[in-house]
């Protein structure tokens, strides 16, 4: 397929929602030449003029910081949930140890912990990881051991007869058999590390686009604040195209476990 | 040669043993047949002998020596090919040797060579997913081959393929014996099938399997299908399929009838 037709069947696939989105924010632009109130709802024209008029500020101070957080937070996160995953799974001991251990995190709510976060360790990167990784990986934990538990006994057993050590039995079966498990759940939690960095920034940093969003506020500069969130999203999206970009490519054994 | 002698097996929670006293004996370099309805412990004689389940009381022998210390002295293929669809066939093919520590290099080549024995050495770039139901079975007996092991244990290695696929890899597998000088233990339903390959068959036919009755298969090697329409091959393949029947019998009695499968 050539890149002509790689568009044609996007537009294809896509042209229900691209066409809606393009009506809701007709009329939302509509709306705000209406209501004429910018600090309350900008329209998407003056928020994109804001985006550009910041564009310094936006991309070169405030998003970098943020990506900074997303990232970290999100790799660390993926480490202790497939570590957590492994260990669950290596014993039902360590299992019926761990999962309420992780259940029990979940039901914490970000918004309320993440304040003691800030105090522990001030305005500093170390909160907001923090702030992800209690709201990212659980899921990661339980889909990856979910994943490790699919592997097939028939196989299994196979490695037994050639005389394979766990060790080896996890990297030649488990842990290939859990992947696609773990990309899903990859997929489920990048925005959530988004959020969660945003929160995290809002509720103490000095930098970043949850808290410009958050000083903005305070200003009452709605275009800007907007223009903040939009950015969030792109990361969100960006982050989720590209992880379905790497199991598209990578993980195509799917439908063969 | 290889030797069952007095062994007793009995699954765990089981009420009953499903392998009693039993005695057998199989030549070396010979290529035999287990044969049996389902379920009447065929597939256990393979467990047992490839350390996935553990014999009560009993010995089971190998040119003399007891099997329970010995490593990797059989290969084993199983009833689907259980290739691993994350790696590409050569891969695959290496699976036993990155087990066994092989070096890098000799994996490669070893593999090369037991490609190009079961004559897709041009596909050892592919992912199984590319592969032909029979191609795939041919992968996976190469995988076998790779363990390095004289005596080779197939389970029902063909049951799931089509019927002119099946005896295309039945007079297939029969070549290959005669060139690699190993012994293969083969279960199986198919009484044909036990007929065209094995110089002698077993029939499992009691529960529990207190003794397999042992029939040779009057035809020489090499061998053609016309050989199966022979009145001596026919009146053997009666009398086997009778034997089955009697077996399936008394298995059902034992475990209750046998219920309707679904679809």
């Amino acid at each position: 397929m050539n890149r002509m037709q790689v568009s044609m069947s996007m537009w294809k696939n896509n042209r229900w929602a691209i066409s809606t989105a393009a009506l809701l924010l007709i009329l939302w632009e509509i709306l705000a030449r209406i209501i004429r109130i910018e600090h309350i709802l900008p329209g998407p024209v003056s928020i994109l003029r804001c985006l550009w008029d910041l564009r310094g500020t936006l991309l070169i101070q405030q998003m970098p910081a943020t990506l900074v957080a997303v990232l970290a937070g999100f790799l660390l996160s993926v480490l202790i949930g497939v570590f957590c995953a492994i260990l669950m799974d290596r014993s039902p001991v360590l299992e019926a140890i761990i999962y309420p251990l992780i259940l029990l995190t979940q039901t914490i709510p970000v918004m309320c912990i993440t304040p003691l976060f800030v105090l522990w360790f001030g305005y500093t990167l170390g909160a907001r990881i923090l702030a992800i990784i209690l709201g990212t990986f659980f899921t990661i934990a339980v889909n990856t051991y979910d994943g490790l538990r699919l592997s097939r006994r028939e196989m299994l057993e196979l490695m037994d007869t050639y005389g394979g050590n766990s060790r080896q039995i996890f990297r030649e079966v488990k842990l290939p058999t859990a992947l696609p498990n773990l990309m899903t759940s990859l997929k489920i939690t990048f925005p959530w590390a988004v959020v969660g960095a945003a929160v995290a920034e809002w509720l103490g940093a000095t930098r970043g686009l949850g808290y410009y969003s958050k000083l903005m506020v305070t200003r009452m500069n709605g275009p800007a604040v907007y223009a903040s969130v939009f950015l969030l999203t792109m990361i969100a999206l960006a982050g989720i195209a590209l992880i379905k970009w790497i199991d598209r490519h990578y993980v195509v054994w799917r439908n063969e476990i | 040669m290889l030797e069952f002698k007095k062994v007793t097996f009995q699954y765990e929670g089981a009420d009953h043993p499903l392998i009693e006293n039993l005695s057998f004996s199989i030549e070396k370099g010979t290529f035999t047949s287990i044969i049996g309805a389902s379920g009447s412990g065929k597939s256990t004689i393979f467990r047992l002998l490839n350390g996935l389940e553990h014999i009560r009381s009993g010995e089971i022998l190998l040119e003399g020596k007891d099997i329970s210390g010995m490593k990797n002295f059989c290969s084993y293929m199983p009833q689907n090919d259980l290739l691993l669809p994350w790696s590409t066939v050569e891969k695959n093919v290496c699976l036993p040797m990155r087990i066994q520590g092989v070096k890098k290099a000799q994996q490669k080549e070893i593999a090369a060579r037991m490609l190009d024995l079961v004559g897709l050495g041009d596909v050892a770039d592919k992912y199984p997913r590319e592969l032909s139901g029979g191609m795939r079975q041919r992968v996976a007996f190469a995988r076998t081959l790779c363990a390095g092991s004289d005596l080779l244990l197939l389970d029902e290695p063909f049951s799931a393929l089509d019927y002119l696929t099946r005896i295309s890899l039945q007079e297939w597998l029969l070549d290959q014996w005669m060139k690699l000088n190993k012994t293969i233990l083969f279960i199986t339903h198919d009484v044909e099938e036990a007929l065209f390959l094995s110089k002698e068959i077993y029939v499992v036919a009691d529960r529990p399997v207190r003794r397999m009755e042992r029939y040779e298969v009057p035809m020489d090697y090499p061998r053609t299908r016309e050989m199966l329409i022979r009145s001596e091959i026919q009146e053997l393949k009666e009398e086997l399929i009778r034997k089955m029947r009697e077996g399936d019998e008394r298995i059902r009695k034992v475990r209750g009838p046998r219920l309707p499968r679904k679809g």
